[in-house]
């Protein structure tokens, strides 16, 4: 049964029978034993005047050996121990009640312990039929002294201990229910709003936090939760807009390749517009397929999957490649590539050689596609704090600096929009950059725009 | 019309732009380019253009804002090119005042047959203004035809071109059902390519304008599976 289980049931009648077990220890333990305990004080002490009545009393052993055991001596016994006295004769072997008797007699004479105190020299302490301490002993001239005291007050103190226990054992139980019942509720409160909050974070929604700043260990669970649940929310909207951003550069090129098609199919186009048309189709589709690959490797870099070789690499060979390889696209957008002379000998680097062919190409093409006509760009090598750095710097008219920061998002195009790219090429390349422990980054101001992918060198390695 | 129509295309996409541009040239219209929000706006005021073709996306200034600007200060047919189907809220908004809508991927057909759509009305709506429509007044909602205004207990409602068609064409025969295809016709002239749930948005707009209690609507009720009808008496 569901409810049975709930933690809120369950801690109820742990509570209860906790302060169940307490109070029937206090009722059947404690109580008897501190009855016990004030019966035995009573005996002690009435067996304590016994002794000093019977042995450090002169004056009443006199009075007992001339046979005269008056009233008023009894009566001052009687006084000092708080009990009821009584004497008894021995009359050949056998005792008798005396006519100065107090009281009515509490036991016949034939009782065992009035039998026993006769035989034993100090006093003897036991319980009369009626439940009474009984304390008897021997004085000299035939005769037997017995003390009686009742134990109603014992009983009376008992009985009101038993009482009050049984109240407060009432009133804690209820109190123990409710704190129980009321802590079992903040609880189980608490974690359905976590339960809650999980069933929501498993339906895709990752928008409302906990907010349980209690200083407890269901607090920092929240805390842990909440902060799950926020780094889901940016990876889940890191996807969202990935896979938005992705679409829609895919159907831009789609969506115009689909009309131009429609175009050459329905109209009657001059060989001139039908060339134009082809030559821009023909940009749609490299632009698809650059898009694809550069996909392709976003992803193969999400997912860890891509292998870097860790080998020296001499970046002046890679600044010449990239000279020879671009001074052609260079020379169609009327700008130039120059290879800068470079300063000393700088070290080797370390990294994957393909990779960083792959990093320079994206600077080169950016600073050839993004500048007008009559840029002059310098590609160079320097070795400085220990690392080697390869430089791309154009004369173009500078990136805002508004932008600096947000060049290497995904999918992010600056100003630059309308080309051809896709916004995802220095994202890749600083990717890249980081997994070979290097970097990538940007200045610019207007006139001087300068990428440099800094590598580590074998030295420092 | 005694002289061709200019366009105004604003797409930041250079492909695009070429796509767009040859067809409207083919029709014998100028076409004004304009690559982002801001450029836009520029030309905007330089030229003297008869319809605007704006992209929601677009660099610098957006397209949504790019419609709002021109809205404060021109009645300019404009229609907007929008990625996703769920921008029609914010398109055909409230403060947007778009006059229409195409979602891409579109056919170039199609593309045709909106700009022919628009400013035939535009035209349309042009010849209006020089006759006396005459002025509907029911309690406090009056139209005035002629000036093209709306105004509720004497306070004057901006609504935009479509809004003022689709509430006129209600009210100048109350009780009549409407479907939302012919109300699209009524406005446009044909429905084709269109989708008959912009009706409910721009009913949806016009509600919270001119009723006043846009959840409980005492002027344009609507009629369940068929569609809309203005209140009779």
């Amino acid at each position: 049964m569901r409810a049975v289980r709930s933690l809120r049931v369950r801690l109820v009648v742990v509570f209860a029978t906790v302060v169940i077990t307490a109070m029937g220890v206090l009722y059947l333990y404690v109580v008897p034993s501190l009855r016990a305990n004030l019966v035995n004080d009573r005996t002690a002490r009435l067996l304590s005047v016994a002794r000093h009545q019977q042995q450090h009393n002169p004056r009443l052993k006199r009075q007992f050996q001339k046979g005269e055991y008056t009233k008023r001596a009894l009566t001052r016994v009687a006084g000092l121990a708080n009990a009821q006295v009584f004497v008894y004769r021995v009359e050949q072997g056998r005792l008798e009640p005396t006519p100065e008797e107090l009281y009515s007699q509490p036991v016949p004479p034939t009782f065992p312990l009035l039998q026993q105190a006769l035989e034993s020299p100090g006093p003897v302490a036991g319980r009369t039929p009626g439940g009474s301490v009984l304390v008897v002993f021997r004085m000299p001239g035939g005769a037997v002294v017995a003390m009686t005291q009742r134990l109603g007050d014992v009983n009376d103190a008992a009985e009101l201990v038993q009482r009050q226990i049984i109240i407060a054992a009432a009133l804690a139980l209820l109190l123990a229910v409710l704190v129980g019942w009321a802590a079992a509720v903040a609880i189980s409160q608490r974690l359905s709003r976590l339960e809650a909050a999980a069933t929501r974070v498993a339906t895709g929604h990752f928008d409302q936090p906990i907010s349980d700043r209690t200083p407890d260990e269901l607090g920092r669970v929240a805390q842990a939760f909440d902060l799950m649940q926020s780094r889901l929310a940016q990876i889940d909207r890191a996807r969202k807009d990935f896979i938005a951003n992705a679409s829609h550069e895919l159907r831009t090129p789609l969506f115009s390749l689909a009309g131009f098609v429609e175009l050459m199919q329905n109209e009657d186009l001059d060989e001139r517009t039908r060339q134009e048309f082809l030559l821009t189709m023909r940009e749609q589709v490299s632009r698809l397929t650059k898009l694809a690959t550069d996909l392709l490797d976003l992803s193969r870099l999400d997912a860890g999957a891509v292998e870097m070789e860790q080998e020296p690499i001499d970046l002046r060979e890679t600044a010449r490649a990239l000279v020879r390889e671009f001074r052609g696209l260079a020379a169609k957008h009327g700008s130039r590539v120059v290879l800068a002379r470079a300063n000393g000998e700088p070290p080797e680097g370390i990294g994957d050689e393909q990779r960083v062919q792959q990093i320079g190409r994206v600077m080169v093409d950016n600073a050839i596609r993004h500048t007008p006509r009559g840029t002059q760009i310098r590609v160079a090598v320097s070795g400085e704090n220990g690392r080697v750095q390869l430089a791309v710097t154009d004369d173009g008219p500078g990136i805002d600096s508004a932008d600096h920061d947000r060049l290497f998002e995904r999918f992010y195009r600056g100003d630059a929009a309308g080309g051809t790219g896709s916004g995802l090429g220095l994202a890749i390349a600083r990717e890249l950059a980081h997994r070979m422990d290097g970097d990538l980054c940007v200045a610019s101001e207007p006139g001087r725009t300068e990428f440099t992918l800094e590598l580590p060198t074998a030295a420092a390695g | 019309m005694p002289e061709p129509a200019t366009i105004m295309l604003v797409d930041d996409e250079e492909s695009i732009q070429k796509l767009l541009t040859y067809p409207l040239q083919r029709e014998g219209y100028t076409v004004v380019q304009a690559r982002d929000g801001q450029e836009a706006l520029d030309r905007f005021s330089d030229s003297n253009v008869d319809l605007v073709v704006l992209d929601v996306m677009l660099p610098r200034v957006d397209g949504l804002e790019v419609c709002r600007r021109l809205r404060t200060s021109s009645a300019v047919p404009i229609i907007m090119l929008t990625a996703r189907d769920d921008e029609v809220d914010k398109v055909l908004g409230l403060e947007l005042g778009a006059d229409d809508y195409i979602t891409k991927p579109f056919s170039i057909r199609e593309f045709r047959s909106r700009i022919r759509a628009v400013l035939r009305r535009a035209t349309l709506a042009a010849e209006a203004r020089g006759q006396d429509d005459g002025v509907i007044e029911i309690d406090d909602l009056r139209l005035d035809a002629a000036k093209r205004s709306v105004s509720v207990a004497g306070e004057p409602v901006q609504v935009t071109y479509v809004e003022f068609e689709i509430l006129r064409t209600l009210a100048l025969h109350p009780g009549r059902v409407y479907s939302r295809h012919t109300l699209l016709e009524s406005v446009w002239g044909d429905s084709a390519y269109r989708e008959p749930r912009t009706v409910d948005v721009h009913i949806r707009h016009l509600r919270e304008k001119v009723e006043p209690d846009p959840r409980e609507p005492v002027y344009i009720f609507t009629v369940r599976g068929v569609g809309y009808r203005f209140r009779d008496g």
